[in-house]
Order: C-alpha cells, then sequence, then structure tokens
C-alpha cells in the first residue's frame, strides 16, 4: 500500500506536507512519534486507503469504542464472530469470566483488551493497533504482544506507538515520525522470537537517538 | 423487583397526588357549590361505581385503542424516518418544514376539517397522530445524532451490516429512553383522544361520556371521568419509569 503526496492541516497548522510512505506486505510496521505527531492522523489515512482499494482491515482503536448497552460477548458477536472464536480469543486476553459484563463494568485496561480482541479475532488481512497496550501493565503488555505475533502471520500489520520498547518488541521496521516527516526509516534486523522487552539496547539508542535529532 | 429509585418516584407521586387532593378539598369548602367542584369523596364514590360498571371498560377500551393505533402508527413513521434522515441529510432538509408545519398546527382546529372527511372514531386517531408524529421524530433524530462518530467509524471499519447496526446499536441502545418517552406520549395521547373525542362527539368513549355528563350537568361525573383518565395516565408513566431506569441501570 502507496501512501503517496499526503497532505493535512488542522486549523493552519500543517500536519503532513507531501508525505511518503509504502507499507510492505506481510511485515510488521511500527509508527513512532511523540504524542500530536500526526500518528493517529496518519493510520486513519491508511484505513480510509485500505477500505477505498477494497483491503479488509481491523482496528484496535485508541479508545476502546465498545457498545456501552450490549455486553463484552455481544460487542464482538456485533462484528460477526461465532461462539467458539469469542469465548477463545476472551481466553487469551484473560477475559473469558467477562462475557456477560457491559464495559461499564470493567476496567481501562480490560476494555482496551476487549478492543484488542475485536481486531485479533478478524480475518482481515490488515491489521491497524493505535495504540493498543497503553492502559496495560508490563506484564499483561507483554503476554498480549505474543499473542499478536503468534496470530500475525501472512497479516500486514500497522502498529502506532509513543514507547519505543514496545516497537521493537513487536516490528519488522519502525516509521520514526517527526514534524510531519520520516524521521527514520528502520528495520529490526533481530528475530521476532529472539526479542525481549526492554533489552534491545543497541537499536533503542538508535532510535533515542533520531528522536532528540 | 421495585428498586430504591423506583420506590421514590412513588413515593413523590403519591405525595404530589395528596397535594392535588388537599387542594380539591379546600376549593370545594371554600367554592362550597358542588355544581362547580364537587366533593372529592363523591367523586371518588362515582369513580368506583364506573369502574363495577361493564359498559365503562368497553368504552375505555375503545378509548386506550384509538391511543395505542396512533402511537403504533406514529411509532412505525416517525422511527422510520428519523432513522432515513439519520442516514441522509437531503431527507432531513426535506422533512424539516413538513415536521416544522405539522408541529404548528392547531390540531383541534384541524379535527373538525378532519371530520368533513374522517368517519367521528377516526378522527381523535388523526388528531393524535399530527401531534404525536413531530414528537417521536425529534426526539428519535436527537438520540441517533448523539451516536459519536467514532463509533460510527468503528462500524464501517468492521462492516456491520445496516441492519445490525440499526437493530443492535441504534434501536437497542434507545430501548430504555424510548420506553420512558412512549409511556410520556401515552398520557399526553390519551388526553388528546379525550380531547378530540369529546369535540367530535364519539359515542361509547371516555370523551362521549364526558360530553354526555356535561350535557346533562352531571359534575361528578365530569369529574370521576377526568380523575379516571389523569390516574390511567400517571400509571402508565410510572411503569414506563420503572421499566426504563431497570433497563438503563444494568449498562449505566
Amino acid at each position: 500500500m502507496k501512501i503517496q503526496n499526503l497532505n493535512v492541516a488542522y486549523n493552519n497548522k500543517v500536519v503532513f506536507n507531501n508525505f511518503n510512505l509504502e507499507i510492505l506486505n506481510g511485515q510488521i510496521t511500527c509508527i513512532l512519534g511523540s504524542s500530536g505527531v500526526g500518528k493517529t492522523t496518519l493510520i486513519n489515512h491508511i484505513v480510509s486507503l485500505a477500505k477505498s482499494q477494497g483491503i479488509k482491515v481491523a482496528v484496535s482503536f485508541q479508545e476502546p469504542r465498545l457498545i456501552k448497552h450490549l455486553t463484552v460477548y455481544e460487542n464482538l458477536k456485533l462484528i460477526g464472530y461465532n461462539n467458539e472464536q469469542i469465548y477463545e480469543v476472551l481466553e487469551s486476553v484473560g477475559l473469558k469470566n467477562h462475557a456477560k459484563n457491559y464495559p461499564n463494568t470493567l476496567s481501562g485496561g480490560e476494555k482496551q483488551r476487549v478492543n484488542f480482541a475485536r481486531a485479533l479475532l478478524s480475518d482481515s488481512s490488515l491489521l491497524v493497533l493505535d495504540e493498543p497496550f497503553s492502559s496495560l501493565d508490563v506484564k499483561l503488555k507483554i503476554e498480549l504482544i505474543k499473542l499478536l505475533l503468534s496470530n500475525a502471520q501472512g497479516k500486514t500489520i500497522v502498529f502506532v506507538t509513543h514507547d519505543i520498547d514496545e516497537a521493537l518488541m513487536l516490528s519488522n521496521r519502525i516509521i520514526l515520525l517527526k514534524d510531519g516527516a520520516i524521521a527514520l526509516d528502520y528495520n529490526v534486523t533481530t528475530n521476532l522470537k529472539d526479542r525481549e522487552y526492554g533489552k534491545l539496547n543497541k537499536e533503542r539508542q538508535i532510535l533515542l537517538d533520531a528522536q532528540l535529532l | 423487583m421495585i428498586g430504591k429509585n423506583g420506590k421514590n418516584s412513588i413515593i413523590y407521586s403519591a405525595i404530589g397526588l395528596l397535594f392535588v387532593f388537599l387542594l380539591w378539598f379546600l376549593l370545594y369548602f371554600v367554592v362550597a357549590n358542588s355544581y362547580i367542584v364537587p366533593s372529592p369523596l363523591l367523586v371518588i364514590k362515582e369513580s368506583f361505581y364506573s369502574l363495577l360498571n361493564g359498559e365503562f371498560y368497553a368504552h375505555l377500551l375503545s378509548t386506550v385503542l384509538r391511543v395505542l393505533i396512533a402511537l403504533l402508527i406514529s411509532l412505525v413513521l416517525g422511527t422510520a424516518l428519523s432513522l432515513i434522515s439519520h442516514l441522509s441529510k437531503k431527507v432531513e432538509s426535506v422533512l424539516i418544514p413538513i415536521i416544522s408545519i405539522t408541529r404548528s398546527l392547531p390540531v383541534l382546529a384541524v379535527l373538525l376539517i378532519i371530520l368533513i372527511i374522517a368517519p367521528r372514531g377516526v378522527a381523535p386517531i388523526i388528531v393524535c397522530i399530527l401531534s404525536i408524529l413531530p414528537i417521536i421524530y425529534s426526539q428519535t433524530l436527537n438520540y441517533l445524532n448523539t451516536i459519536d462518530l467514532k463509533t460510527k467509524q468503528m462500524l464501517s471499519v468492521y462492516n456491520v451490516p445496516l441492519k445490525k447496526q440499526v437493530i443492535k446499536v441504534y434501536l437497542k441502545g434507545y430501548s430504555p429512553l424510548f420506553v420512558k418517552e412512549i409511556t410520556s406520549l401515552f398520557s399526553f395521547s390519551l388526553k388528546l383522544v379525550v380531547s378530540a373525542e369529546i369535540l367530535a362527539s364519539v359515542y361509547k368513549s371516555i370523551g362521549g361520556d364526558i360530553s354526555n355528563a356535561s350535557i346533562y350537568s352531571n359534575v361528578t361525573q365530569l369529574f370521576s371521568l377526568t380523575l379516571i383518565v389523569c390516574l390511567i395516565g400517571i400509571a402508565v408513566e410510572l411503569i414506563g419509569n420503572l421499566v426504563s431506569n431497570k433497563m438503563e441501570k444494568k449498562y449505566k
């Protein structure tokens, strides 16, 4: 998927000016950058572009976007998944016992896990994740990253975060955004299975240096 | 089971009713003319007589049936039009002036015109529809417009079929408010239908009975029938509030 000459401005403030990016099929691409740099704007554009090209897409949104009058089970059922799939994914995100609960009874992290489960269940070829682990503790974050990696085969994943360790743990390629442009396009060479959260010090330093430039 | 809020609303309604009766007693003693203000006790007694009379129930049924028909037609039309308006701004623009005109119609004056073309028993239904259709349309559309863009974007991303969106997201989410509004509209419709029945002299109806009581200066019966209509309206509204609160409590 190619984004070509993207121009976005809000209230006379230019977010992207002639921005170009190619998302490679079957890869996990991470969009990394500080708050307000345009990460969510970019993935909204990616989702629109994918839909316009007929690509089946699933999104784990920054806010869970659960329907408040539907239970956790009904929220997933709404998307068209069957009972077996729903209970399986709920078990994998540790929420099997919450299937009959309404979103108002869940914590922020639990809602985020339902949001994540909803995207994970989809048989879409493009999975877009907008800060999916932002309200989770490190242990759960690592568990969900592993779960995501086990479901990633054959899928193109675009993943947005401001957490360098998350980006390094998950991605084949990291796009560092700064001032509406790509500050660094970095391929992580360490095998995905061999990565440990917070331990890729060399790569971490490269990204930190690019961020500070 | 009735919750704490439900019990409170019953208690407050009972206090309100008691206050009205006290005021009525006071007026009865001050005016001291039972042709203007009849004794509340006599009116209650008359109401009990009416409730023991089979004919009264037949008349009540015919009035309530008119209300239910008007509500059903308004509901189906109002909900369908608001859904279409929500999905198409063009349709909404076309409907705005039509709804505004309908809302500002002097319905009881319109009733006299309707009586020329429609049977007496049907005219109150048409008057009621003309009054409550714009209300149902506006309230449903307002609710639909409160569904935020982010939820709509989520539904679109996951390709949730429109039929499923309408049933599971829009209508199911609206149902507690809907029950509350519809029961409150029931008492409003009952008031309208009875008024139209009086004006159209519809026989074998509550409005017709009130009209007869007025013709024969039976003030006690006039008050008794009015009291029964009021109490039915209050009871339905109260039940609606209890059901609606129970539905909402699950996810609020």
